[in-house]
């Protein structure tokens, strides 16, 4: 007997951890940029449990919350392809390959930077896995429910897996010169790619052996192999941190002889150079609007290049890379319209639809339109505009963030022995000082090497 | 307004050296037979025995009830109208543990695939090679009431196997119950090497779960039938986890945030293994997970401070007109979440999870008070007696010798003044294995009058709660002039204290803290009285309280 309450018990509490929090919503008069199919006037949007029911006039709804968006601009939420908010740890910088590691373990529901980002309209974000590393962990695509506390309940479940390689000086920087093994080239970043997936292969061949009968026992369980093996399968996108245009083409030869098509890139400051080469391999491209010099490979660049990528065919997103940045990914986006002269709409894309297929989430999210999911950007002014201001944005049907609601201390957690922090003690304990969330962690890790 | 810093610079320059604060420990034996006579019996959670007597013998309890009648052989504990509970088992701790020794960390040319102990990955260990029966952890351990503990070894991410001792024994022979009990496991990162972050410690340590998984299946398949197949040659690591694979083996899994709570059970449902969350911190926002999951919870008594104490900073701030809304509603918030931690074991109980107590990080010495103080905040003194008795007996396999004070069981129990957990109650004697221990019981202390000067120089054990930092302090005294050195380390480094004054009992003195290139200067005042010493740690980001006493020249 105590066996079927406990079953039942946690039955009903898998429920309630799948209940992803989904609510209804009526959103009345606004001016829909639905991305897919035009803007419409005095539009009404209908959410019922987390997904968009209706758009269209004078909709009506009994029992449900209504907003109204009279003379407000209403577009889908935005997507930031590559982030690092929500996370405990972002880098585990021992080794050139750790593809076995996955920022999703290291989830943390109570970080404040999802409501910043939630105050400038992002609904899902990409937490990544650092750069310090040629192949880094796996990520996570998370949905901005802040004010949960179960870290399951931030995942954007069903969402496809995806992982972080980088190119460059950080990988070089971490293992060449920190630790005098490999890779201290950029030859060697490439032979490193190609070791890690011979290492899959193998694993795989192990297993398939083992499956048709020709070995006594399955290879000893190794999950950098299992990961590996999965990219070479195509279940996971890689996302590869880069600048420079020949690692670049090095990269795409790499996955070229690999069978790999599922890339896109990230930062891909010089992609510019190798727009057509990256659209007929049918890469994508996630892109800073104009922010370089930050390391010496980082020179050549041009606030151009999301629209040259653009225009040549490369589904192409704008990312934050900041908890900063991620509060303005309609102004960075604008941005494209003065360098490049991209219309609302392309410019539009580049923050919602264009990062939802870079992340494999584009039949779900990016767009309104009738069965997608309710995750909806609220402006006052058009998101284009110098004067845009966030107004509401809502996950899964659920206000997650109102302007008129945002009261003095938004954190969840706090701790009653705890002074609050200067902005200067916590920037130098959790950065050690640099900017970089990108290779957080990575400067503990060097520290003990001395 | 931080502490955080100085916090971390605290810790980091005086690191805990735990003294033993033995005042009175006197051990009288000439027979094996102990009769207690006339006492209240808490025999049991819920259950009471009014005046009634126990005869213990040859360690074991061997009668308990009203009327017994009193043997000619035994010693007779003058015991009159005391309270006698089952001595308090320890969860979980690294009390008698030897301190590793801090040596260079040995030198790894690849720090992604480090050897395993490098890593902190040897489920293998035993704590029994690591105990030393005569750490003053033990006597500490019983003068506050605990006949059992279970220990685990220290280290990082899987440290080794567990083991259950007595708090009397002289020899670690003696002392031993059982060996290899448990796996103990926490989130601990392997600095420079992998795993060195949290997300490498839970991808290693599925890893191994099913790499020893593998490990067992061509175990069992080759000795059964060696023949034709591969010899299995796994690592020590992989071999121990087995057990813990097949379920034969709890892990204490060490979770001290919620967060932790959540990556700890997810890690559980995923691979399977008996799980004991220990040593949590904070358990009110994951009180329904943990309920469903059906996962015992052994907390950890390091209850922050009450915001009371802020009181002074408040007058401060009001003073320089620096009171803000926000500052309110941030105190207000404060004071909830404070009473979130003083309530979250009542809504443990509330729930009807199976609770307990482990002592990994929070030392027990205030564990009297902290009680109270749960108590006064929704916690039955049932629920807590049960948590430091029956629950852990039972999560140890033990309930069989210990737990209750019944018939048959280990002759571990405490004599107490008045109900345990009431105010000024004082554990009068305890028996440990049958051995009696009489304490003395301490008047409360008298201030030293004014004028009257004492001799302050001697060493001291000092602790500073809020920063999480204590060690010792020494005083000496050369002609006229003063020396304070505070000891304190992982490392055993040492701060000599300038500018030392001295006006009747109290000293004051100034330390610089130096770490990173980051120095501080703190300004100490300490007031003396006897054996002990009270003050306060000033630094340009606040104040902290520190306490001390004197440390028995024997």
């Amino acid at each position: 007997m105590k066996n079927i309450i406990t079953i039942i018990l946690s039955t009903l509490f898998s429920l309630s951890v799948c209940a992803q929090q989904e609510g209804d919503i009526l959103i009345k008069n606004g001016t829909v940029i639905t991305i897919t199919d035009g803007v419409k006037e005095q539009t009404d949007v209908l959410i019922r449990n987390g997904k968009i029911e209706e758009i269209g006039e004078n909709l009506s709804a009994s029992n449900v919350k209504t907003i109204d968006a009279e003379g407000m601009f209403v577009m889908p939420g935005i997507i930031d392809a590559h982030s690092h908010i929500a996370l405990d740890v972002v880098n585990e910088a021992t080794n050139p390959v750790t593809a076995e590691v996955f920022v999703g373990d290291g989830l943390d529901p109570y970080d404040v930077s999802i409501y910043r980002a939630l105050a400038g309209g992002v609904t899902i974000s990409h937490a990544m896995h650092g750069s310090a590393n040629a192949i880094g962990g796996q990520c996570e695509t998370i949905k901005h429910r802040y004010g949960e506390v179960d870290p399951e309940a931030i995942r954007m479940d069903g969402a496809p897996r995806t992982i972080k390689f980088a190119l460059g000086e950080n990988p070089m920087r971490v293992h060449g010169e920190g630790n005098g093994i490999a890779p201290a080239t950029r030859m060697g970043m490439e032979q490193i790619f190609r070791n890690a997936f011979e290492e899959g292969k193998a694993y795989m061949k192990a297993q398939k052996d083992y499956a048709a009968g020709k070995a006594d026992f399955p290879p000893l369980y190794n999950t950098r192999s299992e990961v590996m093996a999965d990219i070479l399968k195509g279940d996971i996108i890689i996302h590869c941190h880069s600048y420079r245009a020949d690692e670049i083409y090095m990269l795409l030869k790499v996955l070229e002889d690999y069978g790999v098509k599922r890339i896109c890139f990230q930062h891909v400051n010089e992609g510019f150079k190798v727009a057509p080469e990256l659209a007929a391999y049918g890469a994508h491209a996630s892109v800073f609007s104009d922010w370089w010099a930050y390391k010496f490979e980082v020179y050549y660049s041009t606030a151009y290049n999301a629209a040259i990528l653009a225009e040549n065919g490369v589904v192409t997103s704008i990312n934050s890379d900041s908890g900063e940045l991620i509060r303005h990914l309609y102004h960075e986006a604008a941005k494209t319209q003065r360098y490049g002269g991209l219309s609302d709409n392309e410019a539009l894309k580049l923050i919602t639809l264009n990062p939802a297929i870079q992340l494999g989430i584009e039949d779900r999210v990016g767009s309104i339109e009738k069965g997608k999911e309710g995750d909806i950007a609220i402006f006052k002014n058009h998101p284009l505009s110098i004067y845009a201001i966030p107004q509401i944005t809502i996950v899964d049907g659920i206000v997650r963030f109102d302007i008129n609601e945002d009261n003095y201390d938004m954190r969840l957690d706090i701790d009653p022995d705890e002074k609050i922090p200067t902005f200067y003690e916590t920037e130098t304990h959790s950065h050690h000082g640099e900017g970089d969330r990108c290779m957080q962690d990575v400067y503990e890790f060097l520290n003990h090497k001395h | 307004m931080n502490n955080r810093l100085i916090r971390l610079l605290v810790v980091c320059m005086m690191p805990i050296v735990s003294f033993g604060q033995v005042d009175y420990d006197e051990i009288i034996k000439a027979t094996d037979k102990v009769f207690l006579k006339d006492v209240i019996i808490h025999d049991k959670p819920g259950s009471v025995i009014e005046y009634g007597s126990i005869l213990v013998e040859n360690g074991m309890i061997v009668q308990v009830g009203k009327k017994l009648t009193e043997p000619d052989d035994a010693l007779i504990l003058t015991a009159d109208s005391l309270h006698v509970y089952p001595a308090f088992i320890d969860a979980l701790s690294h009390s008698s543990i030897k301190k590793k020794e801090d040596g260079e960390r040995p030198k790894v040319k690849f720090p992604g695939s480090p050897p395993d102990d490098v890593a902190g990955i040897t489920p293998g260990k035993s704590a029994f090679d690591f105990i030393d029966a005569e750490s003053s952890d033990l006597i500490s351990m019983r003068e506050l009431g605990f006949g059992i503990v279970h220990v685990a070894p220290r280290g990082r991410m899987l440290p080794g196997q567990t083991a259950i001792i007595s708090t009397s024994g002289k020899s670690k022979n003696e002392i031993l119950i059982k060996e290899n009990v448990a796996n103990y496991a926490q989130l601990k990162t392997s600095p420079g090497v992998f795993p060195a972050t949290m997300i490498g410690v839970l991808t290693k340590f599925r890893e191994l779960y099913k790499q020893a998984e593998g490990a067992n299946q061509h175990m069992v398949r080759y000795s059964s039938s060696p023949l034709g197949l591969q010899r299995p040659t796994y690592s020590d690591a992989i071999t121990a986890m087995i057990p813990v694979t097949k379920k034969q083996q709890k892990v204490f899994f060490k979770a001290e945030s919620a967060k932790d709570v959540h990556r700890v059970l997810a890690l559980k449902n995923e691979l399977g293994f008996d799980l004991v969350l220990t040593d949590v911190k904070q358990v009110y926002p994951v009180v329904d997970k943990v309920k469903s999951s059906n996962v015992p919870v052994m907390i950890s008594l390091d209850l922050p401070d009450k915001p009371e104490d802020e009181k002074k900073d408040e007058e401060k701030d009001e003073e320089e007109n620096l009171t803000t809304e926000e500052m309110k509603a941030l105190k207000e918030r404060k004071a909830k979440a404070y009473q979130d931690y003083v309530g979250q074991v009542a809504m443990l109980e509330k729930a009807g999870v199976n609770f307990g107590f482990s002592w990994i990080k929070a030392k027990p010495k205030k564990m009297q008070e902290q009680m109270q103080t749960l108590i006064e905040n929704g916690l039955s003194e049932n629920a807590a007696i049960k948590g430091l008795t029956t629950v852990p007996a039972q999560l140890l396999g033990i309930s069989d010798i210990a737990g209750t004070a019944e018939k048959g069981k280990l002759a571990n129990l405490i004599i107490s003044t008045a109900p345990i957990f009431e105010k000024d109650s004082k554990i009068k004697f305890m028996l440990v294995d049958g051995e009696v221990f009489e304490y003395e019981i301490k008047k409360k202390k008298k201030k030293t009058e004014d004028g009257e000067a004492i001799d302050i120089a001697g060493t001291y054990t000092y602790e500073i709660s809020q920063f999480g930092a204590s060690g010792s302090l020494i005083v000496s005294k050369e002609e006229d002039d003063y020396k304070v050195v505070l000891t304190d380390a992982d490392d055993g480094s040492e701060l000599e204290a300038k500018n030392i004054t001295r006006d009747g009992n109290s000293m004051s003195f100034d330390l610089k803290v130096e770490e990173d290139g980051f120095s501080m200067d703190v300004s100490v005042n300490l007031d003396f009285s006897e054996d002990d010493f009270e003050g306060s740690v000033n630094t340009d980001f606040g104040a902290a309280p520190i306490e001390g006493s004197k440390v028995d020249p024997n």
